[in-house]
């Protein structure tokens, strides 16, 4: 029996070969190069790491990097779930038009999509334009080169990639769940948010998740849309890499960064009672 | 109840619609925008311009440039995607399925492509690829881009997975089917749209990177983005918004034949 | 010019095509894309070939990560790199550049502020103050009015980066004399800069700086003299002041190792020539660094070149920025985010 179950482990194991192989030669090794550099460039030791902690601004810019992936997850979230539901409930009429839009602005070219909204938020822009000339505000509101200009800008390109794995857990779950719950006499509030939003929890969870990591890693829209006094941390570190050579500070920050982000998805992992991986029919 | 359309209310649904509809306008804004940009004359995205041109199609069209960028981002996103797919496929099943310890982390650490700022993914692979001599190759552009496209098209399927009920997998093999073949005609076209979805990011991630690609690029070989980032850097042209048009114009294009297709295989 | 400029396109995409054939006879040069590289490409690698026969294959943009990416691997893919000055001097400091072959290059009639061992000044340019003409009711002539919110109501556009400029630009303003202003008083400049701080725009590129002012999102700024010839070109309304413009450059230097050493050596001596500068200069107003270059440029132009207004200049110091920028930079990141 153990003979058996250990056989199961080696197969389940070897299914992991081609991307242990792949991410191990092409991701982990030249990652641990350069992470090394972090204490052995300029000298050997923890110098760069004093260097950044000593200081309140890199704290600060760490604080900023967080501040904004979390509120740009929950506005993708937000906006995304009514989307997927329609997408879900209506999948001919207006929830096909609804996917089509969302498929229609991630094949934009993010550049371009970002550049938009510069052209549309800045202060002689149109978005100003309109809203002075219906008499809604007398003096242009300041929507670029600040926080609002970054969340608006990170929340529209994050919310496809919220709405597609929500749509696609939506899809497998079963009506007929819900209708018994209603049938059993709960009030469509109940169903709502003791059934529905349980079974999406996957959906949500997973679409949650890729949005908040991939906006900590962000360069271009904040570069362009943010201001300099909310300053993240991608920005830092190719400042850091462009304009001084300073490979040390910048190896030293990025292993912060991916430190506090597997800390913080280690005490996710303890307090969601789903785990990523595994499922939560059955087993 | 709340996943068909008869079951919910006038009133819950004429919200959705309202809801939806205004976040609807909100994606397709900057996208109509745009097409309006490419046709302005103003070179420094005064909107609205002083008058309306097509001189900025002309620049784009004499410069073979673009079109060569465009094809080779196709072809390194296809590659990118379907590569990323087939290594995130076993990868799921094996974090989904296996009985082994550990996988919430070993789940994290295939994440950590996501994590990692692109920058210092540039940089190390940049320093590889230097080494091995292939920076400027097609090679080195799918390998970089499959690095940070992984974590998309394995979530996503994982996503779908945890969902899938094993059961009636389990079901086909009680009833005579092998275990592979009980995956492949009863698990996958169930988990299709997640596997879809996960080779949609695939390519899209590797359609729209730009800090990886502007490393990778050489003057004989770059991608769309890469163009375009250079473009914008010196001058901001509205070809860029031509570009993007063009772009818009195809995706719709897909789009209707797609539906089409769907029409008539019903 | 535009048809020049589409020629020379077209010569690129050509010479682009027999690139490689052989190694010996041809090089790379890198630079920051755009009119500028359209311009270098124009003036200095079409004529430079045609003498030599050695084929210039245009890359680019400059990315200083990249070059040292590449020095540090021994592959190194660039011959010939266009880089702002204090990183020309911070890179030599740091051993990632070759010196120059000075039996190549004449160095006898360039301006001796854009000379090093191991790099030349490929144009130098100013920060000006421009404004918006339609923004503003009177037009401002110095940068201590960039500071009076008051009086020239609007925002203003910095350049974002820490690096020589802004920093200087303030304590003018506050009235330090130039000789005055090295070693830099940065809490003075500081302290000048938080009187507007709500007020700056940032700028990250030359691009982006042309939209800001020529939209009217910022009144007034600092900006690079050839970006503003630009969009006065194009019939944009807008004005410029020479007073104290603060002289920067660029420089081209060649990366430690390059494979085609002594042909970017030939390369960077025709592109520092006389002839050369003055070509460039024609086509971007951007200054030459050879001083018998002037006499080879058409007078209208010189009302836009900042050599016309070499008494009005500040020199920006690189030299103390190639040393001190990496500790000016962690301060004016905390004033950032203060």
């Amino acid at each position: 029996m153990s003979l058996l179950l250990s056989s199961r482990k080696w197969k389940d194991l070897s299914l992991l070969f081609p991307i242990c192989l792949f991410l191990g030669i092409f991701f982990l090794i030249p990652l641990v190069i350069l992470l090394i550099k972090s204490v052995t460039v300029p000298s050997f030791g923890l110098g760069n790491f004093y260097e950044l902690l000593a200081t309140s601004t890199y704290i600060k810019i760490l604080g900023n990097t967080f501040l904004v992936a979390t509120l740009v997850t929950v506005f993708a979230v937000l906006l995304g779930f009514p989307l997927a539901w329609c997408i879900t409930l209506f999948p001919k009429g207006w929830g096909r038009f609804l996917l089509n839009v969302v498929l229609l602005s991630m094949w934009t070219s993010l550049l371009a999509r970002t550049y938009s909204w510069l052209v549309l938020l800045q202060s002689s822009g149109v978005l100003n334009k309109i809203l002075m000339g219906i008499g809604l505000i007398d003096q242009p509101l300041e929507l670029v080169h600040n926080l609002s200009g970054v969340i608006i800008g990170m929340t529209y390109i994050m919310i496809p990639f919220v709405v597609l794995p929500l749509q696609a857990s939506m899809s497998t779950i079963d009506p007929m769940v819900l209708q018994a719950a209603s049938i059993c006499g709960a009030s469509a509030r109940s169903v709502f948010f003791k059934i529905f939003i349980p079974l999406c929890k996957p959906g949500i969870f997973s679409g949650a998740l890729m949005v908040f990591v991939m906006s900590l890693g962000y360069y271009v829209t904040p570069a362009l849309l943010g201001g300099v006094s909310n300053m993240m941390l991608p920005e830092f570190i190719v400042q850091q890499i462009q304009n001084f050579l300073n490979w040390g500070v910048a190896s030293a920050s990025a292993s912060i960064l991916i430190a506090v982000t597997l800390v913080i998805f280690y005490i996710y992992l303890k307090v969601q009672s789903d785990s990523p991986t595994s499922s939560n029919k059955g087993s | 109840m709340l996943l068909t359309p008869q079951s919910i209310g006038w009133k819950l649904k004429s919200t959705l619609y309202f809801i939806t509809g205004a976040i609807a306008s909100f994606l397709a804004l900057p996208i109509f925008f745009i097409v309006a940009l490419s046709f302005g004359s103003s070179q420094w995205l005064i909107f609205p311009p002083p008058h309306w041109t097509t001189k900025w199609y002309e620049r784009f069209f004499d410069n073979p440039q673009w079109i060569e960028a465009a094809l080779t981002s196709l072809q390194v996103a296809l590659m990118t995607s379907i590569i990323a797919t087939a290594i995130a496929l076993p990868t799921s099943f094996a974090l989904v399925r296996g009985k082994f310890a550990g996988r919430d982390y070993l789940y994290s650490l295939f994440t950590l492509p996501m994590i990692v700022p692109v920058v210092i993914i540039a940089v190390a692979t940049y320093s590889m690829f230097l080494s091995l001599g292939l920076t400027g190759t097609l090679v080195a552009f799918v390998i970089s881009h499959v690095i940070v496209a992984l974590p998309f098209a394995m979530i996503s399927i994982i996503n779908s997975l945890k969902l899938f009920d094993k059961s009636i997998e389990n079901a086909a093999v009680i009833c005579g089917a092998s275990r592979l073949e009980a995956i492949f005609k009863v698990t996958f076209p169930v988990i299709k749209p997640g596997i879809f979805a996960g080779a949609l990011f695939a390519f899209l991630v590797s359609w729209d990177e730009v800090v990886i690609s502007v490393m990778m690029a050489s003057p004989e070989l770059q991608t769309l983005p890469v163009k375009m980032w250079s473009t914008l850097r010196q001058d901001l042209t509205p070809v860029i918004a031509v570009a993007s048009t063009l772009l818009i114009f195809i995706s719709i294009f897909i789009m209707l034949v797609a539906n089409i297709l769907r029409k008539r295989s019903l | 010019m535009n048809k020049l400029i589409k020629k020379g396109a077209l010569t690129l995409a050509l010479s682009m095509a027999v690139a490689g054939a052989n190694a010996s006879d041809s090089m790379n040069f890198v630079s920051w894309g755009g009119s500028t590289q359209d311009a270098q490409q124009q003036a200095w690698a079409m004529p430079f070939t045609a003498n030599t026969g050695i084929k210039v294959v245009q890359d680019g943009p400059t990315d200083y990560g990249k070059l040292k990416a590449m020095v540090e691997s021994g592959n190194v893919q660039w011959d010939l790199v266009d880089v702002e000055a204090d990183f020309a001097y911070r890179a030599a400091s740091e051993g990632l550049l070759e010196p120059l072959d000075f039996s190549v290059i004449d160095k006898t009639n360039i301006d001796p502020r854009f000379v090093s061992d191991y790099g030349i000044g490929s144009f130098y340019f100013s920060f000006v103050l421009a404004y918006n003409k339609n923004r503003l009711s009177s037009e401002p002539t110095s940068w201590s009015q960039l500071f009076d919110i008051e009086n020239y109501p609007g925002k203003r556009a910095l350049y974002k980066w820490p690096s020589p400029g802004v920093l200087e630009m303030a304590l003018i303003a506050d009235g330090v004399a130039e000789k005055d202003l090295y070693p830099l008083d940065l809490d003075r400049a500081f302290k000048k800069l938080d009187t507007i701080k709500d007020n700056i725009v940032w700028w990250g590129g030359g691009a982006q700086s042309q939209q800001l002012l020529a939209s009217g999102e910022a009144s007034m700024g600092m900006f690079w003299n050839g970006r503003v010839f630009s969009l006065q070109e194009d019939g944009l309304p807008v004005g410029v002041s020479w007073d104290n413009n603060l002289v920067m450059s660029d420089f081209l230097v060649i990366p430690k190792g390059a494979k085609n050493k002594d042909a970017a050596m030939k390369f960077l001596a025709y592109s520092t020539s006389a002839q050369g500068q003055a070509d460039f200069a024609t086509l971007t107003a951007y200054s030459p660094i050879n001083n018998e270059s002037s006499a080879l440029i058409d007078e209208g132009l010189n009302a836009y070149l900042p050599t016309s207004y070499s008494e009005d200049q500040v020199s920006l110091n690189y030299q103390y920025w190639a040393k001190n920028g990496q500790a000016i930079s962690s301060q004016w990141n905390s004033w950032l985010l203060k």
